[in-house]
């Protein structure tokens, strides 16, 4: 069972002239977003990406694009009160650590 | 630091479960953590592998007792005592770390041969090209879930996509709701101490507003809300209908306090205000659950919190006042 959020919000878009078929998007995707075709990577679930980016950041030939940031809704939510980027735990006095 | 490897065992102790479990609740997260270094497994060479992992202890304590019977080298980074996914999405499992890390324990004269393995989910902050340009060695990606491991190196550091693939089953649920519970029940204390004071304040005003369900009403309430949007939306998420999680959370709330109406003799606006503020108490905190959650997206988040965050805050003011006027004894 793999559940779904919400369909078609996902950024990720994937540039299959820059691919050279090294699989690791394949390989680091939590959600079996992609499969490799002989010509390239296909995205083949796009709604089950959470838009973590590790495949963003581990295509060598940076052929993957995807807004990834802090999916924290505290976090946002804050973020949109105070009009500034919040990161989760980005209080350095506090012992507490919000996530672990 | 000292920099010499350290043994370790591959059992896990009743002390480690039951520190395991305090965590669970929240208790000393702080504290548990490995320091960064080497440590090994059994009799390690050479030749053996090297794994990498972040310096929360139930990381590391999750590897080390998927090891039983391989003898190993393992390096612990800094992640600042955080867990391998939250502190890659943090940048604190990160390329430079790990980069770091391997120079400073000198890596390459532990090993002879070039593979690094790390933990699946650190590739949202580790970039393995980038590890292989800088020092040479090649990041392998293991499984997923630890226990995995030993069939994973039976297999030629192969895994299958059942491996690769991270799931949010009940047991997975489960585990996270103490924590979502106590975090939430520390704001949840805060408004009904001022539910309080507005009970004794509308007892000096007007004395003929007292209302023997007041107290059930005030306490009871807030805390069944909480358990609604902390603990009842998280273990029943995939049965209860629609993507948002603020609707799930809002309708586990307006079942619930529905239901403790044929317990509690509310009058009618007791009622109304009831169900327009706390199941929008359990409609937000459901709504924070999908920070803990492993499959909801930044941009999906975006999308909830657009369509029903405004419904939240309306609602729950038009009940807050409600229940206030209620409290006075003016409806």
């Amino acid at each position: 069972m793999n559940p779904v959020y919400f369909k078609n919000v996902s950024t990720l878009l994937l540039d299959k002239e820059k691919c050279t078929l090294c699989g690791m998007c394949v390989i680091v995707c939590p959600h079996g977003v992609f499969e490799l075709s002989d010509e390239s990577a296909e995205i083949v679930n796009k709604d089950y990406c959470m838009e973590c980016g590790a495949c963003k950041i581990n295509c060598p030939e940076s052929a993957i694009y995807v807004k990834s940031g802090v999916g924290c809704a505290t976090a946002m939510i804050l973020s949109a009160i105070t009009g500034k980027e919040i990161s989760c735990g980005d209080d350095e006095d506090s012992n507490e650590k919000c996530c672990g | 630091m000292n920099s010499d490897p350290k043994q370790i065992n591959t059992l896990l102790s009743t002390n480690d479960y039951l520190l395991h479990l305090l965590i669970r609740l929240g208790i000393g997260r702080s504290n548990y953590i490995v320091d960064p270094g080497i440590y090994f497994t059994g009799e390690p060479d050479k030749s053996s592998p090297l794994f990498v992992s972040s310096n929360y202890k139930m990381s590391f304590n999750k590897l080390r007792a998927s090891l039983s019977g391989i003898s190993s080298w393992i390096l612990v980074i800094d992640t600042e005592g955080i867990n391998v996914w939250c502190a890659a999405g943090k940048g604190t499992f990160a390329t430079n770390e790990v980069i770091e890390k391997i120079r400073k324990f000198e890596i390459i004269k532990i090993i002879n041969h070039k593979n690094l393995i790390l933990p699946q989910l650190c590739a949202t902050g580790v970039s393995a090209h980038k590890i292989k340009d800088e020092t040479g060695l090649n990041v392998i990606y293991g499984p997923v879930r630890t226990h995995d491991l030993p069939a994973f190196l039976n297999n030629n550091f192969m895994a299958t996509s059942e491996m690769r693939g991270v799931r949010f089953n009940l047991i997975d649920r489960i585990v996270l709701t103490p924590i979502e519970l106590i975090q939430a029940l520390k704001y949840i204390f805060l408004l009904i101490f001022a539910l309080f004071l507005i009970i004794q304040i509308a007892n000096l005003i007007n004395p003929d507003s007292n209302n023997i369900f007041k107290y059930h009403f005030i306490i009871l309430y807030p805390i069944l809300a909480c358990l609604s949007g902390c603990v009842i939306t998280p273990i029943l998420l995939p049965y209860i209908p629609f993507r948002s999680f603020s609707l799930k959370g809002w309708i586990t709330g307006i079942i619930l306090f529905v239901t403790t109406f044929l317990f509690l003799p509310l009058t009618f606006w007791a009622k109304i205000g009831t169900l327009f503020l706390f199941p929008s108490i359990s409609a937000f905190l459901a709504l924070n659950f999908t920070g803990s959650s492993t499959y909801t997206s930044p941009s999906g988040v975006k999308q909830e919190m657009k369509w029903f965050i405004r419904p939240m805050l309306a609602s729950s003011i038009i009940g807050f006042v409600i229940i206030l006027l209620f409290l006075f004894g003016a409806i």
